[in-house]
Order: structure tokens, then C-alpha cells, then sequence
């Protein structure tokens, strides 16, 4: 028993711990805002485990920040061979020309990269209404002593993070997505991990290079894509506390032949997307959940329409807003 | 592994550092064994109090209420010669609360979220002790100790509860899913969020 009875007698004896002090609030807000920014503008290289429901990967991460702005490779170590590689103008998969395109969002989304798996894109001012920020201990990862940032859920609605960061540059490395009640769905930390000053261009060629692989660009850039004007028909009638709508748009994506409106929700954290799209056949449309991790995803029918609506959010919560949408036939312009 | 004591796994547990399949067997354990259940409680609250995760867990007149549900116990039905009965009966009183407030405490973490949050799919496969592994009447209670005040705490209802027909498993490896997880990631998430062009609304409703 050793230690751990130890560790229990002092924790006995300092059960009046005080409660975290407000200038430590402080820099648990700090210290996020430095790791949003980290991942996105320095330059890194290293490998991270990716832990996701009851599965474990190995990915090697490329990241460099120019003037063009950031790009990213990240080569899968497990599994499947496969690459991804990022800029501002594409995301290419590079995959067995036998293997489904969706496997190079395999495990997960980590193939995003961290940019892509990070919540914190919008900054941290709306999230404390449904969030506590709390500042942990310091551990050790990658041999690199990081501290621990924690963002606790106020409610049922929506999930925490845990992430341990190095305190000089702002780069995570390690994280945790977990339930209110401590369930962990996901989890990455970084084995090894280097900032170059500088990464070569050829860090950024594809590897795979070898017979039947394929170099596929995934979807539209962003840059590239065209905008349509949104149906102001679409409507989310009931949303969980705290949640509002922070974006539509309507654009072409591979998901359809039809344009898809695209409504984003957020809690200031989490990010619910919900996708409409008009369908040509009853086959079509689809009727159910799935989930991945922590991602949830509700299909459900509304008239001709396919109403689609995921995120890293609680089954019930993306549940609600799918049940919701409506097209109000009251709203015409 | 052998030489490995009970408190040793149970807080190996806690840590989170038990295997899939000694996660399971405690579990079982924990549900058969009253004084393991306490002793696993202590150990979470140990955790919480040297994480410093305390600060919200327990309302101020909690010990008070504590003794309250102490007081209000019913006397033991077991005959019991009457001098030492007294002694002991307030001490096991309290033996029982502690191990019930532990719970509550520990339940604000582990079980409250679970109790609105069921994943049908999920719940029998996991290594998690979840809300239905205790039975309804205890959850009530253990809940209400915790509401400071109904009026200004509403009890919060899954949205699941309220809801219409069961939804089904539906198949992810679709490349629909994958663009719509791809459009999400990276433009509601990723790449600093929502892009220029698109129109960005205040609460609530879309209208135009």
C-alpha cells in the first residue's frame, strides 16, 4: 500500500486545502490562450499516441508556420499507411488506392492534426458560462515537465478537456477528452517532440510514394469554395443552455450533389455543425446515430431533406438540435 | 500482480491505472462489497481534495446535513443488549453516512453525468460504474442531499428523457460522414473558426 496510504494520511491532515486562488484562474486562461496559438505558429515535429474508445494509434506530426501560413504532415504508424498532408489550400490523403477515403479520418479525426483536434478556436470569453477553468499540477511528458489545464463542464450538455502544457512555449502535450463523469474518449500524448527553427520543404512531400498509393485531395479548400446564400428558412428551434448559432453558410461539399447549408452552434467550447441538405430519393435519407469517440452524429429526415447534425458533445445534446431543425415555411423572403 | 493488495488496486482504479479486465473485476467487486465501495469513495475524495476539484463539490451546511441524516436514522432492528447498543449505534450511524457522503461527493463527478446522459450502446461494455448500477431510490437520495435549494436548483432532465422515438444505429463509414466530419473539423473548428463570408447570427433563432 506504501505510498498511497501516505499520500491519503496527508491528504487527511490537509483536507482545508484552499480553493484555487483567482490569479491561478488567471493563468489557466493564460496558458490556453498560449496553447491555441502554439499549435497553430510554431514550428514542431514529434510523435503522439492517440488513444480513442478502445483503441490505440501512433501518429508522426510535421508542423511548420511561414508566411504562408501553417502546414502540417501527419504520418499514421499503425494501421493502414497513411498521410495527410495540410495547407491553406488543400488537405491531400494519401492512401492504398483500395482504402476507403474515410479511413484518412482514421482514427478519429487526429489526422486533422492538432489545430484540428484543439476546441479552443474562438477564444475563451463565452466560455465560462458553461465551463470552469481550473489550473493542476505539474507532470512530465515527452520528457518535458508540462501543467495540467483543466476545462470542467458545468453540466451534462457538454464534455471536459484536460491538458497538460509546456509552460515555455505554449505546446500541448498531452489531452484528454473526457464525460462529466470522468469517461475518457480520447487522449493524445506526445512520446517525443522537437521545435525546429526551421522544417525543409521536402519535410512536407508525401513519403508513400510506393505502387498503388494514391494522392487524393479530401475536400473543397476553403479558399476555394464557392458560397452560396443561405436558406433563412432553416431554423433550430431548441438549443441546450448556453449554445447559439455563430455561423451559417450554404456551400457545395463532397457530401452531396445538392448545396449544403452549414449552421454552426457553440457553447463557446464545443462546436455542434449542422448540415442540410436536399436528398432525391427516400433511400437517401437516413434516420439514426453513430458515434466515434466523443464525436456524436444524429441523422434524421425532414421532409426532402437530410438534416445531419454532429459534434464532440454528449449524445443528447446533438440529439436535441437535430430534433429541433424546422424549416419554417413562415420565414420567406 | 499477486502480491498486489486490495487498497493497492482499488486505488490503482481511482488513478485510473487499472487494466480494462481488472477495471471490470473491481467494478463487480465494488457492487458485491459495501467496505470496498467506502473504501474506493475515500480514495476519489482523497483525489479530489489534493487536486484541489473540492471547492464546489460540497455545500456549506453539508457536514450538518450529514449529521441530520445521522440523527434521523432508524434505530437498529438487530436485538442488542442496551448499554453498548447506544454507544455503537450513533458510531455506525456515522459509519455509513461518512460512506454515503463519500458517495455523493464522489457522485457529483462520477455519476450525476451519468445519470442524464445514458448511452445505451455504450453503458454495458464499459469500464465505467455508471448511474443505473445503483438502484433509483438511492440515486434520488443521494441527488437531493445535494440540492442546496430546489427552488434556486432546478433538476435538469436529459433531453433524452423528453424524447421522441429511439434513434437507430446508423453506419459511419460513409463518405457523406466523413465530408460532413471534414467540413466540421475544419470549418467550425479548425482554421480559426468561421470563415469572412459567412453570416454570423445572434442567439437563438437564424431569421434574416
Amino acid at each position: 500500500m506504501g505510498w498511497r496510504l501516505g499520500q491519503a494520511c496527508l491528504a487527511a491532515l490537509l483536507v482545508t486545502v484552499t480553493p484555487v486562488a483567482a490569479s491561478e484562474q488567471v493563468t489557466a486562461e493564460a496558458l490556453l490562450r498560449q496553447m491555441a496559438q502554439a499549435v497553430d505558429e510554431l514550428n514542431y515535429e514529434g510523435t503522439f499516441v492517440f488513444a480513442h474508445d478502445h483503441r490505440m494509434e501512433t501518429l508522426h506530426i510535421i508542423h511548420a508556420r511561414s508566411e504562408q501560413g501553417s502546414r502540417e504532415r501527419l504520418v499514421a504508424l499503425t494501421g493502414y499507411p497513411r498521410e495527410i498532408i495540410k495547407d491553406a489550400e488543400s488537405i491531400i490523403c494519401v492512401r492504398p488506392d483500395h482504402l476507403d477515403p474515410a479511413l484518412c479520418l482514421d482514427p478519429g479525426k487526429s489526422l486533422l492534426g492538432l489545430p484540428g483536434v484543439l476546441p479552443i478556436r474562438q477564444g475563451l470569453d463565452g466560455l465560462k458560462d458553461s465551463y470552469r477553468l481550473r489550473l493542476g499540477p505539474v507532470r512530465r511528458v515527452a520528457g518535458l515537465s508540462c501543467r495540467e489545464v483543466a476545462i470542467v463542464p458545468r453540466d451534462h450538455f457538454r464534455y471536459g478537456h484536460q491538458f497538460c502544457i509546456h509552460e515555455p512555449t505554449g505546446m500541448l502535450l498531452k489531452a484528454r477528452l473526457l464525460s462529466r463523469e470522468g469517461r475518457i474518449f480520447e487522449q493524445l500524448m506526445f512520446t517525443r517532440i522537437e521545435f525546429p527553427s526551421q522544417v525543409d520543404e521536402a519535410r512536407f512531400q508525401p513519403e508513400m510514394q510506393e505502387q498503388g498509393m494514391v494522392a487524393r485531395p479530401m475536400e473543397t479548400a476553403p479558399a476555394e469554395t464557392h458560397m452560396m446564400p443561405f436558406d433563412p428558412q432553416w431554423q433550430v428551434g431548441q438549443m441546450p443552455p448556453g449554445f447559439h448559432v455563430t455561423g451559417i453558410s450554404k456551400r457545395v461539399m463532397a457530401a452531396s450533389p445538392h448545396p449544403v447549408q452549414h449552421m454552426i452552434l457553440s457553447d463557446g467550447l464545443a462546436t455542434v455543425s449542422v448540415f442540410i441538405t436536399r436528398t432525391d430519393t427516400p433511400h437517401e435519407r437516413l434516420s439514426g446515430m453513430t458515434r466515434s469517440g466523443a464525436l456524436h452524429v444524429v441523422a434524421l429526415p425532414w421532409d426532402e431533406y437530410q438534416v445531419t447534425a454532429l459534434g464532440e458533445v454528449p449524445e443528447a445534446t446533438v440529439r436535441l438540435i437535430a430534433e429541433s431543425v424546422f424549416r419554417d415555411g413562415e420565414n420567406m423572403q | 500482480m499477486t502480491t498486489t493488495t486490495k487498497e493497492e488496486r482499488l486505488s490503482a482504479l481511482v488513478d485510473d491505472e487499472a487494466e480494462a479486465f481488472e477495471t471490470r473485476r473491481l467494478l463487480d467487486e465494488l457492487t458485491k462489497n459495501p467496505e470496498d465501495l467506502a473504501q474506493w469513495g475515500r480514495y476519489h475524495l482523497i483525489g479530489d481534495v489534493m487536486r484541489g476539484n473540492l471547492q464546489h463539490t460540497a455545500p456549506p451546511d453539508f457536514s450538518a446535513r450529514i449529521m441530520a441524516a445521522v440523527a434521523e436514522e432508524p434505530p437498529l432492528t438487530a436485538p442488542s443488549p442496551p448499554w453498548y447498543g447506544r454507544l455503537l449505534k450513533p458510531a455506525a450511524g456515522m459509519g455509513m453516512a461518512a460512506a454515503v457522503a463519500v458517495a455523493v461527493l464522489v457522485g457529483l463527478q462520477n455519476f450525476a453525468g451519468g445519470l442524464a446522459e445514458p448511452e445505451p450502446a455504450l453503458a454495458a461494455a464499459d469500464p465505467v460504474i455508471r448511474a443505473a448500477q445503483w438502484d433509483t431510490g438511492q440515486r434520488h437520495v443521494l441527488q437531493s442531499m445535494f440540492e442546496p435549494n430546489p427552488l434556486s436548483a432546478p433538476v435538469q432532465h436529459s433531453p433524452l428523457e423528453l424524447s421522441t422515438p429511439p434513434v437507430l444505429p446508423i453506419d459511419m463509414d460513409d463518405a457523406r460522414f466523413s465530408s460532413y466530419l471534414l467540413n466540421h473539423a475544419e470549418w467550425a473548428v479548425g482554421r480559426g473558426g468561421i470563415p469572412p463570408q459567412v453570416r454570423t447570427v445572434g442567439h437563438g433563432f437564424v431569421g434574416d
